[in-house]
């Protein structure tokens, strides 16, 4: 035991680097061996509780075991993901959609943003690749030949032949690879195989350290992995660091490695969920990346392992024993814990492995590069104990090679496979969409720019639900973040509508001209050319939704007692006009028909009473545009791609009381044509023909602070889905959209910002899936600045994201925020329209000053 | 009660202790690996003395046998915060000075082609001026 432990410490492998000859999708073959690599996503576990997370863990170690071969060497590595904004540029073509004719400028602002970011370091996702060496039944014939020893002699056979011998390898090898593929991809660790511009990527990046672009190929042969490795690794220059090269560019990057240190390193009990993740925090910090070689010892190694530990720590308690000495504890220590581990060995619980763990550090200057080691260990402190060993490096830089070895066995450990599980394999936070627009960034753990591909039509997206919430309070940043999401939808081509119910949204009608370059529509249900437009009964599709919305309208606008006397002649009147042709079906005809009910009928009285009152108030401004005669010369509204900006911002909403018998006339009228105009917004989308429809409807809160205004949504959020019409909607009051159980299972994504109070946190996070926060949950939530939100993707995924405006232009455009008090000089001043501006691009465009911390992300700062 | 993630290598690579040797007993014990490389510096250094004829029981014999190897072993045993010894330090630099490591590595993939960096290339022209030509 000790001599194997002693030749463990000194063993030091000086082979010259393992170099590819042949690299496929998801294999790469070396010199003495074959190994096939996995892309494993991460999963995300970001803002997951306790027990979520534990479960997460178990699972990912069962299926370690099931999925690492006993006895065969793997490889982990955790790199950083590339970020482009030609990536994003070229996501766009992975998807067919009708763009709006400035979408080009939409894009490639976006595109500058990912750029922008990823050069400050704002991306920090990682990528996770896994390998394992394939067993070779023959890598050479042993039989030894007269050739065979010539080949020796002589230095190895020539490339040529190694090649062709490697593609030979590589079949044989192929069953193999399929089958270990395939079984990774039925796992809980769902990866797939690496794709081969990958894996020559990874090799290439540790031999030059700058941004290479990830190869677009399917196989990767001698002369293009020749090309990408271009590079000078020199280890004279200090033993802390190997200097890297790129012969290509000059550009010299310094990389320590550090290891875990041997023996106590790792803490033999102290690492826990959460907290414990001990590769997931290399996420935190720049210019950090981190390689794991393991074996997975099996079963049958496992206990082989743990018994020889167990042999030598009972013979110390005994021969201490026998002579009198005091018992070493950790001698008494180590018995107990072999004890535990072989018995959850034995019970399947769990297997052992032995990990080689190393964190590559990477820095411009030596004294940059000393600073974040020191930052790196500073933050390992009390997790693992980092050491960057001298006199080493060159031999630890081989290692993070794909198809080498481990040279330095000095620093492994012994550990069960949820150790490994629950450092990486979850504790990300994925997402988004690979495709769609660029909205803003992930701020959770695994940190990149998040892409929404709302309108989605793959198929595994179409049968989904259409609605999108947005929630906080006021000032938090959802109104920007609904235009900016509707903004996206527009560069798609779709057909939108925005109801403005504060008249604070003009800035999108802005944006849309200008950057996106669309048709707007403007329309104010106040204007008197507006009048009888919305008239349920002209606009809605059936008589029974005709007759359901027209009796909603026309007790809104009545008082409580009008509404208790006159629901059945309003009843009887609506259905005397349905009987007659559709064309002659209007409002003012149901209040006519009021008024013709016969003196000798009994409810003549009623009927005369409510007619007259209604006639009166259909000349209101608030109720013209539902109840009055339709104007003579009507614009009928956009079918057209382009944005339609519906103003209701004229109509006196309640504000201070949900209790409709405290509203005053103007009040419950005004609340009767915002709910027939957002009807009527969805409904009239079903006349558009077949393209993207998004329909966003703001200040829901107003509505549904009582019952009818609740069963109101839920019915905008069934008819939505029915008419595959996109519904955003905004609401201060996230608890009265949680109590709505229809719309609860109509929500495709949600996105919760700044809340103030437990319970209205606590509804949010039922809207976000999670109807029993805990801790993490709730930390998120408490921690959020204005622009930030806790986000649910399609999905169910959580993190936390921050919308990006893209420029200062379209903060400032989009701005709800009231503008500071001014001198009344200025007042007189007539301002400069955007339009007027001779080089309105000039505003718009994004420019390097927008970046830094105040504008990086900020969507409502 | 938060999941553990135990690393067991204390465990399996234990520390392990000598109580006797030669049938006498050592107290609290002694690490092996200290008294592996007692053995490993004293046995050369009392065969290099034997062989240049220092007698053990003269003047200064028992300190030339004694305290070199036990400066050297107590200077190699020394931990440092992390518990390495020191010796271990001492290995990997002189393994760090073998001609095969001590080197810079170019392309890893193409070993056997020598790739110089790119620097400034000086060129010397020479032009012979030959007037009479073409007239």
């Amino acid at each position: 035991m000790v001599a194997r432990n002693t030749r463990e410490q000194v063993r030091r492998v000086d082979a010259p680097a393992a170099a590819p000859l042949l690299i496929t999708d998801g294999a790469l073959v070396t010199a003495d061996a074959v190994w096939a690599w996995v892309l494993v996503p991460i999963a995300s576990t970001f803002l997951a509780e306790e027990g979520d997370l534990d479960h997460a863990t178990l699972t990912t170690a069962r299926s370690l075991a099931a999925v690492l071969p006993p006895g065969v060497d793997w490889h982990l590595k955790v790199l950083p993901a590339p970020h482009t904004g030609h990536a994003y540029r070229a996501s766009w073509a992975g998807f067919d959609s009708v763009r709006s004719p400035a979408a080009e400028q939409y894009i490639d602002l976006g595109a500058h943003r990912i750029d922008l970011s990823a050069a400050a370091g704002a991306y920090r996702r990682k990528l996770v690749l896994l390998g394992i060496r394939c067993p070779e039944t023959d890598p050479e014939p042993n039989t030894p030949t007269a050739s065979g020893l010539i080949t020796r002699l002589t230095g190895g056979a020539s490339p040529g032949k190694q090649r062709r011998r490697a593609a030979e390898r590589l079949a044989a090898a192929g069953p193999g690879i399929d089958r270990w593929h395939s079984a990774v991809a039925r796992s809980s660790l769902r990866g797939s195989p690496a794709p081969a511009g990958m894996i020559a990527w990874s090799y290439a990046r540790e031999v030059r350290r700058t941004a290479l672009p990830v190869p677009e190929t399917s196989a990767v042969t001698g002369p293009m992995l020749a090309g990408l490795c271009h590079g000078d690794i020199d280890p004279t220059i200090s033993p802390l660091f190997v200097r890297v090269t790129d012969l290509a560019t000059g550009t010299a990057q310094y990389v320590s490695i550090l290891t875990a240190a041997a023996g106590n390193g790792f803490p033999a009990q102290d690492l826990a969920l959460p907290g414990g993740e001990w590769l997931e925090i290399l996420t935190e910090i720049p210019g950090v990346e981190a390689s794991v070689r393991g074996v997975n010892h099996g079963q049958v190694g496992s206990r082989t392992l743990l018994d020889r530990g167990l042999k030598t720590a009972r013979s110390q308690v005994t021969e201490a024993q026998d002579t009198g000495a005091p018992i070493p504890g950790d001698a008494v220590e180590a018995v107990e814990v072999l004890t535990d581990r072989r018995a959850e060995v034995q019970h399947r619980q769990d297997v052992e492995g032995t990990h080689h763990a190393r964190w590559v550090v990477t820095a411009d200057t030596p004294q940059v590069l000393s600073e974040r080691v020191a930052a790196l260990q500073q933050r390992y402190d009390g997790i693992v104990q980092l050491q960057q060993v001298s006199h080493i490096q060159d031999l630890l830089w081989k290692e993070l090679l794909p198809g080498d070895q481990v040279r330095v066995p000095e620093f492994g450990h012994d550990q069960p496979l949820r150790t490994l599980a629950g450092s990486w394999f979850h504790g990300g936070s994925p997402f988004g969409d690979p495709h769609g627009p660029y909205m803003g960034a992930n701020l959770g753990s695994s940190a990149d720019p998040v892409q929404l591909h709302i309108a989605s039509r793959a198929d595994a997206d179409r049968a989904m639900p259409t609605t999108l919430v947005f929630t906080g309070r006021s000032g938090g940043g959802k109104s920007t973040a609904v235009e900016l999401t509707l903004a996206g939808l527009l560069a798609e081509g779709a057909w939108a509508l925005l109801v403005d119910n504060k008249g604070d949204l003009t800035g999108m009608v802005e944006m849309a001209r200008r950057v996106l370059g669309v048709t707007v529509q403007e329309i104010d249900v106040l204007h008197p050319a507006c009048s009888g437009t919305m008239d349920p009964m002209r606009f809605a599709p059936t008589a029974d939704e005709a007759r359901t919305l027209t009796l909603d309208v026309l007790l809104g606008a009545l008082s409580a007692d009008d509404r208790r006397r006159g629901e059945t002649v309003l009843e009887a009147a609506i259905d005397r006009v349905l009987t007659r042709p559709r064309r002659s079906w209007s409002s003012p005809a149901v209040i006519t028909a009021l008024q013709d009910v016969p003196d000798g009928d009994p409810d003549a009285t009623v009927a005369h009473a409510i007619a007259s009152t209604l006639h009166v108030r259909a000349k209101t401004p608030q109720l013209r545009a539902v109840l009055g005669e339709l104007a003579t010369r009507t614009e009928p509204l956009m079918t057209g791609r382009g944005l339609i900006y519906l103003r209701l911002d004229g109509l006196d909403l309640p504000r201070h009381t949900p209790d409709p018998a405290q509203w005053s006339v103007a009040q419950r009228c005004s609340m009767a044509t915002m709910r027939i105009a957002f009807s009527y917004a969805l409904l009239q989308s079903r006349r558009v023909r077949a393209m993207v429809k998004v329909v966003a409807l703001t200040e829901l809160h107003l509505l549904t602070a009582y019952p009818e205004g609740r069963a109101f949504v839920d019915w905008l959020a069934r008819v939505g889905r029915a008419l595959k019409t996109y519904l955003l909607l905004d609401s201060q009051s996230a608890r009265d959209l949680a109590d709505m159980v229809a719309l609860l299972e109509q929500i495709l994504m949600a996105f919760c910002f700044q809340a103030t109070g437990t319970v209205e946190q606590n509804a949010q996070a039922v809207l976000l899936g999670r109807p029993d926060p805990g801790p993490r949950l709730r930390a998120a939530m408490a921690d959020l600045q204005i622009g930030q939100c806790v986000a649910r993707d399609r999905h169910r995924r959580l993190t936390v994201m921050e919308f990006d405006r893209l420029t200062q232009w379209i903060a400032d455009t989009l701005s709800t925020d009231a503008d500071d008090d001014t001198p009344d000089l200025e007042t007189h001043e007539e301002p400069r329209s955007h339009a007027d501006s001779k080089d309105g691009h000039s505003e718009i465009a994004s420019t390097e000053t927008d970046v830094g911390e105040p504008v990086l992300f900020g969507a409502a700062r | 009660m938060a999941l553990q993630l135990p690393t067991d290598t204390a465990s399996t690579r234990l520390d392990t202790k000598q109580y006797e040797l030669f049938n006498k007993r050592l107290g609290n014990g002694i690490q092996r690996r200290v008294l592996t490389i007692s053995a490993a510096v004293a046995a050369p250094w009392v065969i290099l003395l034997l062989l240049m004829g220092v007698p053990l029981l003269s003047r200064f014999g028992p300190q030339a046998y004694i305290v070199p190897p036990f400066i050297v072993v107590y200077r190699a045993t020394r931990k440092d915060e992390s518990g390495r010894m020191a010796v271990m330090s001492w290995y990997d630099k002189a393994l760090a000075r073998r001609p095969s490591r001590h080197r810079p590595v170019r392309n890893p993939v193409l070993p056997e082609v020598a790739t110089k960096a790119r620097g400034p290339q000086r060129l010397a022209v020479t032009a012979l001026l030959q007037p009479d030509e073409g007239a």
